[in-house]
């Protein structure tokens, strides 16, 4: 929230009622500028007095605030809704938003992959925040082993959606699912989603457990061909860390066989939903699946893999392919209205672009700074790999020295990073990193979201790290 | 003019590389800074070699992982330095500094012997101390290299070489007025006195090690070391209560330190104190912490010793297969992480709960393991009997 709250204070002159603000709020003048400055994250009782002082002083209109609100965390949809409602009335948000509009009834959830936003079909959360739904899981307890989400907007999701569904919420269906797919094409943002859906709807499974193995990537080859991860976990940390959140600390100390020999007696005796990120990150991966079919039904395994899950009679795979048309389109539509680019062709779009959602973003994205032909002139349809490299050139030649040199430093430093790390820096003053910033975020080449202290971090998906290191430096 | 990207991002590794090494002299990192830290190390590694053999680069980040290293390893980064730091070694042999190279691969080994690879830790560090560039090193860093091996030795059994070499840290330490060092080496004389079940002179070095601490205001920081000593040998002893309070201070400053590994081991110690004094729970809970940690930081030396421990417990409680199933995980552990004097506690702990459940062909099996364990130490009768008849006592 915090580059957009910045970015908003400026365009309100909050600074201009500064101490008026710190009166009224009865905060500190220190803390109002924290939070101008990006360090704190007002409560979200602050947000709605905040809201509420700019309306009245008429310093803020309903888009202004909608947007406030969102970078502010303020809540779900619906809170924010009401809360428009109530500032602005309903008519002046009819008009504004069109609720009658098929989109109330889009998936209002995208995810992450390996950390990163994009993949199957999502857009990111346009805001510089935390993303909405956090918030809102946090304070509804949704599970403490689930991960946090960056969530904004699931389009292309609902069959893969129905079909997990079905495997997970019928007795009848299959107790092991495997969601396979490629580098950043949404699979633990479906897993998420999934899973998010069963709690919201009442669940007839005992406990989520969520297991997920961190990857370290050690080679680039390739714009598409994503980096391979190494094995990182063996199956019996696997198990340890499902004992773990089971509250099961004295399986830890048990041998292998006997491990899996008491959670069996677990998972028979009541059914849990067990989640296995990153399957392919698991060493032994193909043995570990003969030892979850012993302890399936009623507990079931729902499990995400880059990689094919062996073609085992017991195993249910649904494969994530690109967009279709329509959803490209809704994707293409979404993007231009999250990033307010007025005229596009979305079937243009899509007839060059083709179903690549990363590269859909990318393209739009591009059209803040450029003219739609001249984003569009250069592509030509042909393998992922050329249009990636063609877009990714495209944005690389729109950003100024200053924001290249910010994107340069995740090369070095990983696939995050803090504001206290840019600023270590010596080559650059606070506003130009912040105008750097705010132009790597337009254009969708990085991502800003709450590490694990709720700081702010800047992430940068696997497919743009590989282009700079492959094409713009030449370290193959 | 379009900007050399390629010199620009390798400028940029030699400023934040010194960057962070001014950061890490003013001490006490956060965990996201050192694993930032790291990353910008290990994305250097990965840098085409025609593009990065820029000398002062390669110094920057010799340097830069050295310091690292004092931060990281204690906080459990082992896969990752396991990982890297052959190749910064790699590095250091074309730098003209021998010192870097030597400190460099120190730490490597720390690790592997940690790891259980203690053989190689021994040959890479026996050749160091062989090598020219041992000459060049300070007294300190010469005592330092000498403690290290004296550590692996004992590890490994190799007594008379240890006594040889920590004695030869000892002398140089104290010579050269290097504190820190000649309490180290006080406290791995204790050890290896142990090893050969002379209590009295190991508690004598122990309590000279826990003097010299104390002497130079390390009561609540280094003196951790002689605590976790002096406490594991009264539990020797089987004078529980005055092991429990030193045990208790040592797990406080390894935990206030966020020392993985020594909060483990000393936990471990602590638990034992606490199941002998029919503390159970407590035991325990400490226990689990310490099998978790140990896992976590793949130490495996500390997982057998967790076992073993667990082990105890279960056979406190009545419960014999359990009991003999945690010493069996100990002496698998053992099997790829070699620590006879830990080993001959576990047989000696197992050997009686076999016999208990009629297992005779596991029983003349561990019987057999056992000998071959007093033969690799070089025991004698006198060494086995007062071991043996303390009953419990691990490396």
């Amino acid at each position: 929230m915090t580059e957009g709250i910045r970015l908003l204070a400026r365009e309100s002159s909050m600074g201009t009622v500064h101490a008026e603000l710190a009166e009224r709020l009865n905060h500190s003048s220190e803390m109002i500028y924290a939070w101008r400055r990006g360090e704190h994250l007002p409560s979200v009782e602050i947000i709605e007095t905040l809201a509420r002082i700019f309306v009245q002083k008429g310093r803020a209109d309903l888009t202004w605030t909608n947007r406030f609100l969102h970078f502010g965390s303020y809540g779900s949809s619906e809170n924010i809704t009401t809360l428009l409602r109530d500032l602005f009335g309903e008519d002046a948000l009819r008009e504004k938003f069109d609720l009658t509009s098929s989109t109330q009834n889009e998936l209002v959830v995208a995810g992450t992959e390996d950390g990163q936003v994009h993949g199957l079909s999502f857009v990111p959360i346009r805001s510089n925040d935390k993303p909405l739904e956090r918030r809102m899981d946090r304070s509804e307890h949704v599970n403490p082993h689930l991960p946090l989400a960056t969530y904004s907007r699931l389009f292309g999701a609902t069959e893969y959606s129905d079909r997990l569904q079905q495997h997970l919420t019928v007795e009848s269906g299959s107790s092991i699912i495997s969601i396979e797919g490629i580098g950043g094409i949404g699979k633990t943002a479906l897993a998420d989603y999934a899973v998010r859906q069963i709690i919201r709807h009442g669940t007839s499974f005992h406990d989520l457990l969520w297991v997920s193995a961190k990857q370290e990537y050690l080679t680039d080859t390739g714009i598409v061909h994503s980096a391979q991860a190494t094995a990182q976990i063996n199956v019996e940390s696997l198990f340890d860390e499902v004992s773990q959140q089971l509250g099961l600390s004295d399986i830890l100390r048990l041998s292998l066989p006997h491990k899996i020999e008491r959670l069996t007696v677990q998972f028979r005796a009541k059914p849990y939903l067990v989640v296995i990120d990153n399957l392919e990150t698991v060493a032994d991966a193909e043995g570990l699946v003969p030892w979850l079919e012993k302890m399936a039904r009623p507990t079931k395994f729902l499990l995400t893999s880059r990689q094919h899950v062996p073609a085992l009679t017991t195993v249910t795979p649904i494969r994530l392919q690109e967009l279709g048309q329509n959803d490209s389109i809704n994707l293409v539509t979404h993007t231009a209205q999250e990033k307010q680019i007025g005229s596009i062709e979305p079937e243009r779009i899509y007839d060059l672009v083709g179903g690549n959602p990363l590269a859909i973003i990318l393209t739009v994205s591009q059209m803040q700074f450029l003219p739609a032909d001249t984003v569009l002139r250069g592509i030509q349809r042909g393998t992922t790999e050329d249009i990636y490299r063609y877009v990714y050139w495209k944005s690389w030649s729109v950003l100024t020295d200053h924001a290249r040199k910010v994107l340069l430093t995740f090369p070095r430093i990983g696939d995050q990073v803090d504001w206290q790390w840019l600023t270590m820096s010596e080559e650059f003053s606070e506003d130009d990193l912040r105008d750097a910033l705010q132009q790597l975020i337009d254009l969708s080449l990085i991502q800003p979201q709450r590490g694990a202290n709720n700081d702010l971090i800047y992430t940068i998906h696997r497919l743009t790290h590989t282009f700079l290191q492959t094409e713009v430096l030449g370290w193959k | 003019m379009e900007v050399d990207w390629t010199a620009y991002q390798l400028a940029r590794y030699i400023a934040e590389g010194e960057r962070v090494l001014h950061y890490l002299e003013k001490g006490d990192p956060s965990q996201f800074f050192l694993e930032r830290a790291l990353t910008l190390l290990t994305t250097y590694l990965r840098i085409p070699e025609n593009v990065s053999s820029d000398q002062r680069l390669q110094e920057v980040m010799s340097r830069l992982a050295q310091a690292l290293f004092t931060d990281i390893w204690p906080r459990g980064y082992w896969h990752q330095i396991l990982r890297w730091w052959p190749e910064i070694v790699a590095i250091t042999h074309k730098l003209p500094d021998p010192t870097l190279r030597v400190k460099i691969i120190q730490q490597l080994t720390v690790i592997k012997n940690n790891q259980g690879q203690t053989e190689e830790a021994i040959e890479m560090v026996e050749t160091l101390v062989a090598s020219p560039d041992f000459d060049g090193l300070s007294s300190s860093d010469q005592a330092n290299l000498f403690h290290h091996l004296g550590v692996c030795y004992v590890r490994h059994g190799d007594y008379d070489k240890a006594q040889a070499t920590l004695t030869e840290c000892l002398r140089l330490s104290h010579t050269h007025n290097h504190w820190e060092l000649e309490s180290y080496a006080l406290n791995q004389l204790g050890n290896l006195a142990l090893s050969y079940g002379n209590f009295d002179q190991a508690r004598q070095n122990y309590e000279r090690s826990l003097n010299i601490l104390l002497k130079n205001d390390q009561a609540n920081d280094l003196a951790c070391i002689a605590y976790q000593s002096l406490g594991r040998l009264f539990v020797f002893q089987k004078q529980f209560e005055p092991a429990i309070p030193l045990l208790e201070k040592g797990v406080a400053i390894r935990r206030r330190w966020g020392e993985q590994e020594g909060t483990a081991t000393n936990g471990t110690y602590l638990a034992i104190a606490y199941l002998e004094c029919g503390r159970l729970i407590e035991a325990e809970t400490l226990l689990t912490e310490a099998l978790v940690i140990s896992k976590e930081i793949r130490h495996l030396r500390g997982m057998a010793l967790s076992h073993f421990a667990f082990g105890r417990l279960e056979a406190k409680r009545g419960n014999i297969s359990q009991a003999v199933d945690q010493f069996n995980q100990a002496l698998e552990i053992l099997e790829t992480s070699p620590t006879p004097s830990l080993e001959l506690q576990v047989l000696w702990g197992i050997l009686p709960q076999l016999l208990r459940i009629g297992q005779f062909v596991a029983f003349f099996s561990a019987l057999g393991r056992l000998g071959r364990n007093v033969r690799q130490q070089k025991l004698g009768i006198m060494t086995i009997w007062r071991l043996l008849s303390a009953r419990i006592g691990w490396s």
